[in-house]
């Protein structure tokens, strides 16, 4: 998670957006290594596509600073902008144009050179796998052949950043299928976002998640570290609420997350885990906050994307695998 | 890369049927004007009164060059006010706003397209009456200028829209205020030259190349507003990417 920020080719620190009084990106930071795929995950209206938008450089944040592949989204847009390809979750093509005219544009659009234009196009069709519709009238294809054209749009001139939308919004479980195997063959020297709020789609595809909830970062781990036995998660519920600061410092506790102020996710070394969860109601009671439950959990992902979806009502939420 | 958007937006406006009906109605009605025009210029040369004194040129000038510039006052903002709007409300916007351009070579790039457009449709007006010219002595360097004034209004009618459509998502609405701008100012020259609104009406500046004479304060005044509307159209569309609470 301590990226090396020499080489990163997605950095942003301290992201705000706010809409009037409303705070849409809260204090949000965050560093993409070549080779990460980030799924992002959140209900609806948690900030996903806002923060997305963000770091394509569609809109700037009201504070903090957006840096890609070395160059300042703010200063150099030109620059940064050519490593982002970007795919909105809205196919943003022209229905009157054929697949091939609308990727000629596109790349074009993203300057890449004549002599590259027909080899770039054509890698982007072999990639989506849209052969056989190239000379088709794009208004004519499937929402889900628009979805692979908007994913081409975005791969035409090799960006080193992809940032995809809630891509998988609307495919059939074959599409989806499809969808998936597209992004998993993104080359290892690129970094991708992917937004979701389909939890196994995100577990299947990326290496790397982001929970945020309010425009807030909630976790952000690799996923190997959901299977790693060598550590261990345990769900805190409090009596009172409590805030960031009051769990600062927990003995042998690697990392915190929370859901709202009265449920915590604390993950510790599974050593000694016992002993552990013991130091932990202690040091909170040092504190003035009392435990009601330490409840082990086994995948504090899915605890705590079951725990959102309890907090936002009857907002739905899909929790499982969407093949 | 201005080039590369101009054709696109060609390519758009050659695709959508709305242009082409659009188009074809101006046809319609500018053909009507310029027969309407030349039938009653033939009439007065008949009953021989003091009217047939008048050149066909300067009747052709004022009986339907000019009324084409009131025609188009209503014709450019239907056609150029989904540049920037209906590219927002559609989302394809985004597709611009991620890509390594500028927002003025968005804007300039639109602004000709949507120019080179409309001018292939005056062109077409200009035909019929460059029919007359086999015929009838026709003084083409009044028609000429005529033409410019009518070009630089479109062009100005162009600048505006396209402002009007990076401010707002609803195409109707820019075209409504856009044609709201051109017919205020359009009212504002009938109040007479003389008041400061009659000057700075577009329709007043547009008398001289009406009457043959090519002044260069003109020409400017049309250069410059046109220049100004698209410089403060590229600003509107880099602070809604630099927003500050409103998103593209």
């Amino acid at each position: 998670m301590c990226a090396d920020t020499t080489t990163a080719l997605l950095q942003a620190a301290d992201i705000n957006v706010n809409y009037g009084k409303f705070q849409a990106i809260n204090n949000l930071s965050l560093t993409l290594n070549a080779g990460d795929t980030l799924g992002l995950l959140g209900l609806n209206g948690a900030g996903k596509s806002t923060l997305l938008r963000v770091l394509a450089g569609t809109s700037a944040p009201g504070s903090g600073a957006v840096s890609i592949n070395g160059h300042d989204l703010s200063k150099q847009p030109l620059a940064a902008k050519q490593n982002i390809g970007y795919a909105p979750d809205k196919p943003p093509v022209y229905p009157e144009f054929t697949v091939r005219e609308f990727l000629t544009f596109a790349a074009r659009l993203r300057r890449v050179a004549k002599k590259k234009l027909k080899t770039s196009i054509d890698t982007a069709i072999e990639k989506c796998a849209l052969q056989q519709v190239t000379d088709r009238v794009i208004g004519n294809l499937s929402h889900g052949y628009q979805q692979r054209i908007n994913l081409a749009q975005a791969l035409v001139h090799e960006p080193r950043l992809l940032i995809l939308d809630e891509p998988a919004n609307g495919l059939d479980p074959a599409q989806l299928l499809e969808m998936r195997s597209l992004v998993q063959q993104i080359q290892s020297d690129q970094a991708t976002i992917f937004s979701s709020h389909l939890l196994g789609e995100v577990q299947q595809v990326c290496n790397r998640v982001m929970v945020i909830n309010d425009g807030q970062k909630l976790l952000d781990i690799p996923l190997l570290e959901l299977s790693d036995n060598s550590k261990t998660t345990y769900e805190l519920i409090l009596q009172g609420k409590a805030n960031q600061q009051d769990l600062q410092n927990l003995p042998g506790v690697l990392r915190i997350c929370t859901v709202d102020e009265k449920h915590w996710l604390v993950t510790t070394n599974a050593d000694n885990s016992a002993a552990t969860v013991d130091q932990i109601g202690e040091v909170l009671i040092e504190r003035g906050l009392r435990l009601l439950e330490v409840n082990p959990v086994r995948n504090h992902l899915e605890k705590l994307f079951s725990q959102l979806k309890l907090n936002s009502g009857n907002q739905p939420v899909a929790i499982g695998g969407a093949s | 890369m201005i080039g590369t958007i101009a054709r696109h937006e060609l390519q758009v406006y050659c695709r959508s049927a709305f242009a082409w009906i659009a188009a074809a109605a101006l046809q319609l009605i500018l053909g009507w004007l310029f027969l309407s025009a030349t039938e009653q210029y033939t009439l007065l040369q008949n009953s021989a009164s003091h009217a047939a004194s008048t050149g066909l040129t300067a009747y052709l000038v004022v009986h339907f060059i000019a009324p084409a510039s009131i025609i188009m006052m209503l014709a450019t903002p239907l056609l150029c006010m989904n540049l920037i709007a209906a590219e927002r409300q559609s989302g394809r916007y985004l597709l611009f706003a991620s890509a390594p351009v500028t927002s003025g070579e968005i804007v300039l790039g639109k602004f000709i397209a949507a120019i080179a457009f409309q001018l292939g449709i005056l062109t077409f007006s200009a035909l019929l009456v460059s029919a007359l010219y086999f015929a009838v002595p026709l003084d083409l360097t009044h028609l000429l200028s005529a033409y410019t004034g009518l070009a630089l209004f479109v062009a100005l009618a162009t600048a505006l829209t396209l402002l009007f459509s990076s401010m707002t998502r609803i195409p109707a609405l820019a075209a409504f205020a856009s044609f709201s701008c051109l017919l205020l100012s359009w009212m504002g020259s009938s109040a007479g030259t003389d008041m400061a609104i009659g000057q700075l009406s577009p329709s007043s500046r547009m008398h001289n190349f009406m009457q043959g004479l090519l002044h260069t304060g003109d020409l400017m005044y049309f250069v410059c507003l046109c220049a100004l509307l698209l410089i403060v159209c590229s600003w509107r569309l880099g602070s809604s990417q630099d927003y500050r609470g409103t998103p593209v």
